[in-house]
């Protein structure tokens, strides 16, 4: 058994798709509990973000560990019993997060996204482009702890301003706190946007979070 | 030698020029710099990411480094003086040298001398005329006289005389005896030149970078001069993205960006003119090709909604402007057309560079590219034309590496790598100070081979190639002082440049329902485009794996673009429908586009099959 467990993580780690999936198929046959199997393939995931941020791996693995996560939950998923809510219970948080108006650049945030949800964080995804009063609804309907405004343009940077303008016109700002990243922010960019902390990288945003919701690293 | 004294005001002396500056509040060095003329290169524009911009404080008491700066330099660099110059705001009067390598300008400005032949229509015509002596039983004007000669010698050729033409009439008909050289563009009279000298014509290619100027006689069709010179607007920024977003809102600034390059086109124009003893009252008609948004700026458009997306142009075409319009200090009434453009990010030097290949003509199946910061990229298949402009980003001309400069004396150009040896080859044969564009790629491609980087792009610790720095590998090119290396963070640029260069041509060639084995042919264009190996190219996947001699290297094919439009009236009609057919894609935003951007990023694999 944990013979097959030390496998699939090897074979996710390893970027073996087909093995994984198959080896995946043959556990879940055989009966494995489809919770545990996903247990394995977070940690699976957290020792690819380390490699990440090790330099040892780069974005196409983090994609290629991404789609294989999400191929073996929509084969486990309908395996899990009604009641058991193993996956939410360990959540840390939410985080609403998305590119902001005008932008179309997701390779960062998709890093961010990423990182984040490897380490027990839900991620709201937005996606790019996203209209200030998106986030605002978001917001509204997901209660999240950390807004991350992503943007690559230096033009992005007025509209992460006015998004967190409209964050604070709908008295949402107090319950929550707002990340900036992506190109060229820094702390001059931060104060012109009025966030409360800018990221130079995933990690970065990564610790940001952990700090904000009190969970240790 | 004057001395530096600190007496309350800051003022700082740049060496080797000899430069005195006051730096305004919180001012960083670059900006002093650039304010008081000082050349210093900011390959990434000031934002704190490339080495370009490294100066040392030679005297006066030396600012603590950034933070930045302080992880980017070694500690004896950082205590001998050296710093960057972007991340630098002196509070001290000091004495500041700038390095050669600093202050290189690129060299390899490629402004043609490739003269092609095209059969000259050019849109002018021009007829040498004898007037008829005014008299008292002739009571006609100047203007009459000057008409009914020129349509004596073509009937109906002209009917009107341009009002700049009108106010010099008088003075040069009778300083000329009578003989006149008229230049008549759509039946009116654009400018009067003497007998016998040469009716000029200047092409211009308006880079973000540089501005590259040809002279041209319209009627022999041969090239007269030629001269490259620096976009003066690189001061507000080295990107597009940068000038868009200091020129925002702002009318001022947007009026500046239109004046320097027409000051400086103005002044390249009059010394190329002086060097071959022409007069620029001479230049009857211009034709300038550049991205949307330096077409945008030198016509004084907004180009707020050109940075931000969908990136809408305020126009893709223009009519006809005159020089006046535009403050070019030609002749007056002469023409300026600006190359239509495709697209936002899509613009009328790819125009100029379609006309170049002759894409209009092309009966096989080809990939044209022109690689910068933007690589625009055409895939012309069956008469038709498919194109995009993808993000690579500046890596490719030194920008974003931690060694990188422009291509200029002393930047290496190519390395290869046999055995435990490397081979560095530089501009000019000089000592090695950076590393250019090209010899990036080389770099990338000789290291994978030499095992020295993964196909991942990780660098091997192992490899003898590979020293640590903050427990982070890098390779190490030269020894000796500069000490040259190429890191980890060099080679995910890299790859982000050449992953966004192939994911460009795949997502074309997907679009069209072809494979990049069923290309006949692919041409590079461009300066950068000259001096790549495409073995190199090849190696690292920036490129399809396609036999040798099927890639071309053509140099400025935008340039002669450009002159063909500006030689020959159909030519022009030609280029204005090779812009208006092309079927434009935006990768940006697109998933399909960024998935195989992001599978794209990694090295063909060599030997085994993991990679898909």
């Amino acid at each position: 058994m944990s013979d097959q467990k030390s496998q699939l993580i090897d074979h996710i780690v390893e970027m073996r798709e087909d093995e994984a999936l198959s080896l995946t198929h043959k556990m879940l046959d055989a009966g494995y509990d489809p919770l545990q199997l996903l247990a394995h393939c977070r940690d699976a995931m957290d020792q690819v973000g380390k490699r990440f941020e090790t330099q040892e791996y780069f974005l196409p693995e983090l994609m290629m560990a991404g789609d294989m996560l999400s191929q073996i939950s929509d084969i486990a998923k309908p395996l899990i019993n009604k009641g058991e809510t193993g996956e939410q219970a360990s959540t840390h948080g939410t985080v609403v997060i998305g590119t902001v108006n005008g932008d179309l650049h997701d390779i960062g945030k998709d890093i961010v996204t990423f990182m984040l949800e490897i380490n027990g964080f839900k991620v709201i995804d937005l996606g790019i482009d996203v209209p200030v009063s998106d986030f605002v609804e978001a917001i509204q309907e997901h209660n999240p702890q950390v807004v991350g405004l992503s943007g690559f343009l230096t033009l992005a940077f007025d509209a992460m301003k006015q998004t967190v303008d409209a964050i604070e016109a709908a008295d949402l700002r107090g319950q929550l706190k707002i990340m900036i990243g992506g190109g060229q922010v820094d702390e001059s960019i931060k104060v012109h946007t009025g966030a409360d902390a800018f990221g130079k990288n995933a990690m970065d945003a990564v610790n940001l979070c952990r700090d904000w919701v009190g969970v240790a690293a | 030698m004057p001395k530096v004294k600190d007496i309350g005001e800051v003022s700082l002396i740049f060496e080797p020029q000899e430069v005195f500056a006051h730096p305004q509040a919180q001012e960083s060095l670059l900006s002093t710099a650039h304010r008081v003329g000082v050349k210093i290169n900011s390959c990434c524009g000031g934002r704190g990411i490339c080495k370009s911009c490294v100066i040392r404080y030679v005297e006066g008491e030396v600012p603590p480094p950034s933070a930045q700066d302080n992880h980017f330099f070694s500690r004896t660099k950082l205590a001998k003086g050296w710093r960057r110059a972007c991340q630098t705001v002196p509070q001290h009067s000091a004495r500041i040298n700038v390095p050669k390598r600093t202050r290189s300008q690129a060299s390899r400005l490629f402004v043609g001398g490739e003269d092609i032949w095209v059969h000259p229509e050019p849109l002018t015509k021009s007829v040498e005329l004898l007037l008829a002596e005014p008299s008292f039983e002739d009571h006609t004007s100047d203007a009459q006289r000057l008409i009914e000669a020129a349509n004596n010698v073509a009937d109906g050729i002209c009917e009107f005389v341009d009002l700049s033409v009108l106010q010099i009439l008088p003075i040069f008909v009778r300083q000329q005896n009578r003989q006149v050289q008229a230049i008549i563009r759509e039946k009116k009279i654009i400018a009067l030149l003497p007998i016998k000298t040469h009716t000029l014509g200047l092409a211009i290619d308006l880079g973000t970078t540089n501005i590259a100027l040809l002279l041209v006689d319209l009627h022999t069709g041969s090239t007269l001069g030629s001269c490259g010179i620096e976009n003066q607007q690189c001061k507000y920024g080295a990107d597009v993205i940068a000038r868009i977003s200091h020129a925002k809102g702002k009318p001022e600034v947007l009026l500046s960006m239109q004046q320097v390059v027409v000051a400086a086109i103005n002044q390249a124009a009059h010394e190329l003119c002086a060097e071959h003893a022409l007069d620029p009252g001479a230049i009857v008609d211009m034709v300038v090709a550049g991205n949307t948004v330096m077409h945008h700026f030198l016509l004084g458009l907004p180009v707020d909604q050109l940075g931000v997306a969908p990136f809408t142009a305020v126009t893709r075409t223009t009519e006809d402007l005159t020089a006046k319009q535009l403050g070019f200090d030609i002749a007056p009434a002469a023409g300026v057309h600006v190359m239509h453009n495709i697209a936002g990010f899509v613009g009328g030097d790819h125009s100029a560079l379609l006309l170049g290949i002759r894409a209009d003509q092309e009966q096989r199946t080809v990939i044209a590219l022109d690689i910068g910061t933007n690589t625009e990229i055409s895939l012309i298949h069956k008469g038709q034309i498919y194109c995009l402009s993808s993000p690579s980003g500046p890596a490719l001309e030194g920008g974003n590496i931690h060694c990188g400069m422009r291509a200029a004396e002393g930047a290496i150009e190519s390395v290869s790598v046999s055995g435990e040896t490397v081979q560095l080859q530089t501009i000019d044969g000089a000592d090695p100070i950076g590393i250019c564009g090209s010899a990036v790629l080389d770099i990338a491609a000789e290291f994978y081979k030499a095992g020295a980087i993964n196909f991942r792009g990780q660098i091997n610790e192992a490899s003898s190639f590979a020293v640590q720095r903050d427990g982070m590998a890098e390779l190490r090119l030269s020894k000796a002082e500069p000490e040259l290396v190429f890191t980890q963070a060099d080679v995910r640029n890299l790859q982000l440049a050449k992953g966004a260069i192939r994911a460009g041509i795949e997502l074309l060639l997907q679009q069209a329902g072809l494979e990049a084995q069923m290309l006949d042919r692919i041409i590079i264009a461009g300066a950068f485009g000259m001096y790549i190996r495409p073995e190199s190219a090849i190696a690292i996947g920036m490129l399809p794996n396609l036999p040798i001699t099927s890639i071309e290297q053509v140099g400025n094919a935008a340039g002669i673009g450009v002159k063909l439009a500006l030689l020959s009236e159909p030519m022009r009609e030609t280029a204005k429908r090779l812009a208006a057919n092309s079927i434009y894609f935006e990768q940006a935003g697109n998933k399909s586009f960024m998935k195989s951007f992001i599978r794209q990023l990694n090295f063909p694999v060599l030997v085994e099959g993991r990679q898909r």
